[in-house]
């Protein structure tokens, strides 16, 4: 087990060398530690699983030649990270993200976020006892890949097989790559390196939503936002269940903020957007839904920024993107195209089919209700209650921080807009199909609305006595 | 008034926050108690004698009898891939080594013809592996 958290540590503290580096991460920011942190703890494993498979591919099988590649490339971005003599700025000159001081209330809801952090951790903790090897979905579809590109030595193209169709095989393998992994790191089969990895994205996502809100917001409004997300039963339990879900819902946060970041300081717009280009060629690793992610933000980012920022700026930041985007993407592309067989969705669609469903204005009616119900219902109620949470706590977002929440919620319509659009052309039959699969798409966009909403309300803190009393002082 | 509405908004976030945590790990808490042994780990353990006499790698065949319902003989397909992986299970050609999966023991369920077939290995818990002898 050592072996295994030594090999899941190694990449995400080379991620956290180089990002501690970039200068999208100003030093003396709020909450610039963790959201370093949380970025390094997806989008270094996620790296690590693309190398993996990159040398499964070309080599056959994992060997003790792997380990020695695996130290020199982690060892190389670390010693780049330390060796890079580029000064971090101080602050940002064109924007104040956040301008609300440290009050006592913020230790308060800090105390409260830890305490409900830590019972979500002692509850995933529960599941993984009862379930070592996680729900339906985690063994029939991820952990057996997984098992596959462990046990099956050179023959691990076996999991793309016909009989095995019934896999999805079609499916991207960054969870798979990242638990097989740990596997050979640790030179056998747990379950614990399932739970590991499963772990490490949700505290990820809660974290990447804590910090980025408190970037924008303050540290409170931070915690309020990640107390929001362990509120919602359905996401610890998907956390707990070890699918790819919510690693897709941490990558497509992770795009949104760094995009965000872009949107909201000029300066530093370039390192953030290739961080958010690696966040969305990671996406298109973990799940097929990633490749609409790709789409989506592209289209949501030229939307937001060519408004405000004026289409050259646009033009300007493709560039970094695709940086960012270039290695996750060569690694889907030599998946699809060498391994992964067609979709089921795409394999049983014909062009008459696809008319047909198009035209057929049930469809759009069944599931833009069932997706507004599902909506509505999302998190027992918590959901519903936001409209009126806003109307409590009044709008804050002004200037740059109204960009970020038109950005945000720009690229969760589209995507949403996206899902149905997929439903509509599904070949299932539908209701089967909503039943299935609606709650973990909505599970998707859920931090990333998160993230909006709570960058354009007030803070709740803000009007509490502590605060109250906090703020005459500081006054 | 707007002040005990932002108080409100604050436990609002405390008591779903509080309530999430409490079911996750009721649900987690009652799970283990009523199922000592997972029901992968218990298949895990009722393929073992059976995964050791199989060759390392490649396709076999696998039969699941017995299922009246088709979703639990779609979990016991399943479960079996994952326990046999590598393997590659294939219930709809014919291949050298067989596999007979009995999850339940029903009355009256039609026993298909062995013939062509050679028991290998019974496993006295429902899994049989047989070897094709003729085409």
């Amino acid at each position: 087990m050592i072996l295994q958290i030594v090999a899941l540590a190694l990449p995400i503290a080379a991620a956290y060398g180089v990002l501690e580096r970039l200068s999208c991460f100003p030093r003396g920011r709020p909450g610039r530690f963790w959201m370093i942190l949380s970025l390094s703890a997806g989008i270094g494993p996620g790296f690590a699983s693309c190398f993996f498979f990159a040398w499964l591919a070309l080599f056959g099988a994992a060997n003790r030649w792997f380990f020695i590649a695996e130290f020199i490339v982690y060892g190389l971005c670390m010693a780049m990270a330390i060796a890079r003599t580029r000064r971090s700025p101080t602050a940002i000159q064109d924007v104040q993200l956040t301008d609300r001081p440290r009050l006592k209330a913020d230790r308060t809801v800090r105390g409260a976020l830890t305490l409900f952090a830590l019972l979500a951790a002692a509850g995933f903790w529960l599941v993984w006892r009862a379930h070592p090897h996680g729900d339906w979905d985690a063994w029939a579809i991820w952990n057996l890949r997984a098992r596959f590109l462990f046990r099956g030595g050179e023959q691990w193209t076996d999991t793309f097989l016909p009989p095995l169709s019934w896999t999805h095989p079609d499916y991207p393998l960054l969870l798979p790559a990242s638990v097989a992994r740990l596997w050979f790191w640790g030179g056998s089969e747990t379950t614990v390196a399932a739970a590991m990895i499963a772990f490490v994205y949700s505290a990820a996502t809660v974290g990447l939503l804590a910090s980025s809100v408190t970037r924008f917001g303050g540290l409170a409004q931070g915690c309020f936002a990640a107390l929001a997300l362990i509120g919602n039963e359905f996401f610890l339990t998907h956390a707990a269940a070890r699918y790819a879900d919510v690693p897709l819902a941490f990558f497509i946060l992770a795009a949104i903020v760094m995009l965000g970041t872009a949107v909201a300081s000029i300066e530093h717009a370039a390192s953030a957007l290739a961080v958010a280009g690696v966040a969305c060629g990671l996406a298109a690793w973990t799940k097929n839904e990633g490749l609409l992610v790709l789409i989506c933000v592209l289209g949501g980012w030229g939307l937001v920024a060519a408004r405000t920022r004026g289409v050259r700026a646009w033009g300007r930041g493709l560039a970094p993107l695709t940086v960012g985007l270039f290695v996750p993407l060569i690694i889907v592309a030599w998946f699809k195209w060498r391994y992964a067989p067609t979709n089921d969705l795409v394999a049983a669609a014909t062009s008459s089919d696809i008319r047909q469903r198009l035209l057929d204005g049930s469809r759009y009616l069944k599931v833009a209700g069932t997706f507004l119900y599902g909506l509505v219902g999302y998190g027992d109620g918590l959901v519903a209650a936001l409209p009126l949470v806003a109307l409590v706590l009044g709008r804050r977002a002004q200037g740059a921080h109204r960009s970020v929440v038109a950005l945000a919620t720009t690229i969760v319509m589209l995507m949403a807009c996206g899902y149905v659009l997929i439903y509509i052309l599904s070949p299932h039959d539908l209701d089967w199909h909503l039943r299935t699969s609606l709650k973990r798409l909505i599970l998707h966009l859920y931090p990333s609305m998160l993230f909006a909403f709570f960058v354009f309300v007030d803070s709740p803190s803000a009007a509490t006595p502590t605060a109250a009393r906090g703020a005459a002082t500081s006054g | 008034m707007w002040r005990y509405g932002r108080i409100a908004v604050v436990f609002v976030l405390i008591f779903f926050a509080a309530r999430s945590t409490y079911r996750v790990s009721r649900r987690a808490v009652r799970a283990h108690a009523k199922a000592l042994l997972d029901r992968v780990e218990a298949n895990e353990e009722r393929f073992a004698r059976v995964r050791r006499r199989l060759p390392g790698s490649g396709t076999i065949e696998y039969r699941c009898l017995g299922r009246d319902d088709a979703t639990d003989a779609v979990r016991d397909r399943y479960m079996a891939q994952y326990v046999l992986t590598p393997l590659v299970l294939d219930v709809r050609r014919p291949h050298e080594w067989v596999v007979e999966d009995r999850p339940v023991v029903a009355t009256g369920a039609t026993v298909p013809p062995t013939s062509g077939l050679q028991l290998i290995f019974d496993a006295d818990n429902g899994i049989r592996l047989y070897r094709r002898t003729a085409p």
